[in-house]
């Protein structure tokens, strides 16, 4: 009993030391995934320019004129014709537009009824690259439709793993070059307190960096989807994510002792894990065979949940399923994380 | 008769590997004593007291510390000490104040004694004045003493100082000294590792020699100085042919032990010293022996440590030091 009790008194210190440089660790925390999604969020669709196309909408309703209006954005595409299927057909023929958007007229009820929407694409595949870019266009599309404002609520998703895999392992290898690892082993305290207290601090952190990102991303004008509780839920969703990531990062901390090469080892591993969960962009525009580890990726499930509460209206079973997924990721992790550091303590 | 010894060691052992870091050590220390650990470098001092602090499970052997065994009741025996380690172990980015407090919580101390305690311990520590900065900001010998002063936060029993004043300049070595005589005088136990003979002699009730992980000896520091012989240490300074000479000392008196040999400079003792020195002068010139200088005095704690370990502590720890120095420079 008094092991949660210990473990609080090691949370307290790592909070106040914490605290004691607030701003590098909010600009630490939440400026790295902003910066990468400006880097990288204009990689994919970015070759070709005002590549006409014709779009066909049999549906008027808000959301085929939003996702009609996303289908331009960023100038890969150009609507040529606005017309019915056939015409647009016989331009494609012509040579005239290099790509056909058919948008069904069950689109928009669709999307309310909270299913996944299908759009019609006829490609001429006898110009690649272009049709490549119409691809990549429309996947940005689809991206920029489904996400929104995507960008900050990333940020706050991706905030998550990344200042937990920075305050958690490494925390734990400066204790141990520092000696404060000795100290609290010295104390009449029960080891596994120590680690709970660094995990712990380490995702009250995240949660404070994600919640941060979440602020600014309403500011902005992000609206949560699903309201108060969904806000509670996204939160429910880091607080797995950085449990999972941070044990992660602890079992990597007690393996390696120095900090360079647990710096290293950590990029190593989240960089993908992040690059290959569609938080950068869509699963869809990644290369086929990469696309496994998407779906083994925890953090693809975690993107997923933060989006559906977010922007896109919960489907429940799939919400569920993620948060299944993630839980079982986060209990395994801090199983490992916990056991492999305590290991090291004896 | 079990609380008259508060540490008590049997057959005590530890290995790292194929190296036999600690060898079967026997130790008690009694309660209200301040009982010294003497030895050089790799002695096995810090080991020994990584093992009775519960850092370290022996490989064998027991030990129990303030009534507690140091393996199953490790938490106990936490409980009733104070640590000073030999690296200094706090929390550069808190303040002195901060670093007590969360000590004191560490060890599950009322809010109200923990209070009251910490202005007492920054006094202690002369620091009353620096409370509120943060220790990366303290200089080493602040540091330390912070960390001596830490150590008494939850008044343990026993206080374990694992060479607490090693580069402190001799003002503040002997500040802390005064310190520890004062906590010993209120009645907790110090056991302290120390490389520093003075320290050992002036300040120890008992010492311990140690060396390549076994205990040479243990006693008061007369007892010691006593032990290795009855008499005074004579010390002959000469020049001329060394090794017939110091046969020559030998049959001049044949109670002679040579305790220290550097050719030119012998010490031994012997049961008559005033008589050995008459005669070493008198035959000197027949040796075609010229002696430079002759002197004779009570044993030391030196050289009782020459005695149980065959080197003198300070050149040792010169040598390992430069050691230390140009494997750092060799990368
Ligand atoms: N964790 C460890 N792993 C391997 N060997 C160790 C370890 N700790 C100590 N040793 C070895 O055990 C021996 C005794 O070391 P110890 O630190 O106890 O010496 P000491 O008497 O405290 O020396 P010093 O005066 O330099 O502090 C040394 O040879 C050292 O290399
Ligand atoms: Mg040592």
């Amino acid at each position: 009993m008094s092991m949660l009790g210990d473990a609080y008194t090691i949370w307290q210190k790592e909070m106040q030391i914490w605290a004691k440089t607030p701003v590098v660790n909010l600009a630490r925390a939440f400026m790295m995934p902003i910066l990468w999604l400006v880097i990288f969020g204009n990689v994919f669709g970015g070759s070709a320019s005002n590549v006409p196309i014709a779009l066909v909408m049999e549906d008027n309703g808000y959301y085929a004129q939003t996702f009609a209006h996303a289908l331009t954005e960023g100038n890969t595409l150009k609507i040529a014709a606005n017309t019915n299927y056939e015409d647009a057909l016989n331009l494609l023929d012509n040579r005239k537009v290099t790509a056909v958007v058919f948008i069904p007229p069950t689109f928009s009820d669709e999307i309310k009824a909270g299913e996944p929407a299908k759009v019609q694409v006829s490609i001429d595949s006898t110009t690649p690259l272009l049709s490549g870019a119409v691809e990549g266009a429309l996947a940005r599309a689809k991206a920029t439709f489904a996400a929104g404002i995507a960008a900050a609520q990333n940020a706050g998703a991706d905030g998550a793993p990344q200042a937990g895999a920075f305050a958690g392992g490494m925390g734990l290898i400066l204790d141990r070059e520092l000696g404060t690892l000795k100290m609290l082993m010295a104390a009449p305290i029960d080891k596994m307190s120590i680690v709970l207290g660094k995990i712990t601090s380490g995702v009250t952190q995240s949660l404070v960096s994600g919640g941060i990102a979440l602020l600014i991303a309403m500011v902005i004008g992000v609206q949560v989807k699903t309201g108060i509780l969904g806000i509670f839920l996204v939160f429910g969703v880091l607080t797995l994510v950085a449990f999972g990531f941070i044990g992660m990062t602890v079992a990597l901390a007690a393996r390696i002792r120095s900090l360079e090469s647990f710096m290293m080892a950590v990029q190593t591993i989240v960089m993908p894990i992040w690059f290959l969960s569609g938080s950068l962009y869509p699963i869809e525009t990644i290369p086929a065979w990469l696309k496994p580890i998407a779906l083994v990726n925890p953090l693809t499930y975690a993107t997923e949940a933060v989006r559906s509460l977010m922007i896109r209206g919960v489907i429940w079973s799939t919400f569920v399923f993620d948060i299944a997924v993630l839980v079982v990721f986060s209990a395994i992790m801090v199983f490992i994380g916990t056991r492999a550091f305590k290991r090291t303590l004896e | 008769m079990a609380e008259e010894f508060i540490i008590e060691a049997k057959k005590l052992c530890k290995s790292f590997g194929s190296l036999q870091a600690v060898k079967c050590v026997d130790l008690k220390v009694k309660k209200g004593e301040i009982f010294g650990f003497l030895g050089p470098n790799g002695a096995g001092k810090s080991t020994v007291i990584n093992m009775l602090t519960t850092m370290l499970t022996p490989t064998s052997g027991t030990a129990r510390v303030a009534g507690y065994d140091i393996v199953a009741e490790d938490n106990r025996v936490r409980e009733n000490i104070g640590i000073v380690p030999q690296e200094i172990l706090l929390e550069n980015q808190l303040s002195a104040r901060e670093n007590l407090e969360f000590y004191g919580k560490l060890y599950h101390m009322r809010k109200e004694d923990m209070e009251a305690r910490i202005p007492d311990l920054l006094e202690m520590a002369e620091l009353t004045n620096r409370a509120n900065d943060q220790v990366k900001t303290f200089s080493g010998g602040m540091k330390r003493r912070l960390e001596i002063a830490k150590a008494f936060m939850h008044r343990p029993k026993i206080i374990i100082m694992d060479e607490p004043t090693i580069g402190l300049d001799i003002q503040t070595r002997m500040v802390i000294w005064e310190r520890i005589r004062e906590l010993n005088k209120m009645g907790i136990t110090i056991f302290i590792t120390t490389h520093y003979m003075e320290e050992a002699d002036l300040l120890c009730d008992r010492v311990a020699i140690m060396d390549q992980g076994e205990i040479k000896a243990i006693g008061t520091p007369d007892e010691l100085k006593h032990g290795i012989s009855k008499g005074s240490i004579v010390e002959v300074e000469f020049t001329g042919p060394q090794e017939k000479f110091i046969k020559e000392i030998g049959k001049l008196c044949n109670d002679a032990k040579i305790t220290e040999n550097h050719g030119h400079v012998v010490k031994f003792t012997c049961k008559d010293p005033v008589n050995a020195i008459k005669r070493i002068i008198e035959n000197a010139g027949p040796a075609g022996v010229k002696i430079d200088n002759v002197s004779m005095h009570e044993p030391s704690l030196d050289d009782v440590f020459v005695h149980y370990t065959g080197r003198q502590i300070r050149e040792q720890s010169a040598e390992n030091l430069q050691g230390k120095f140009f494997a750092k420079m060799r990368g």
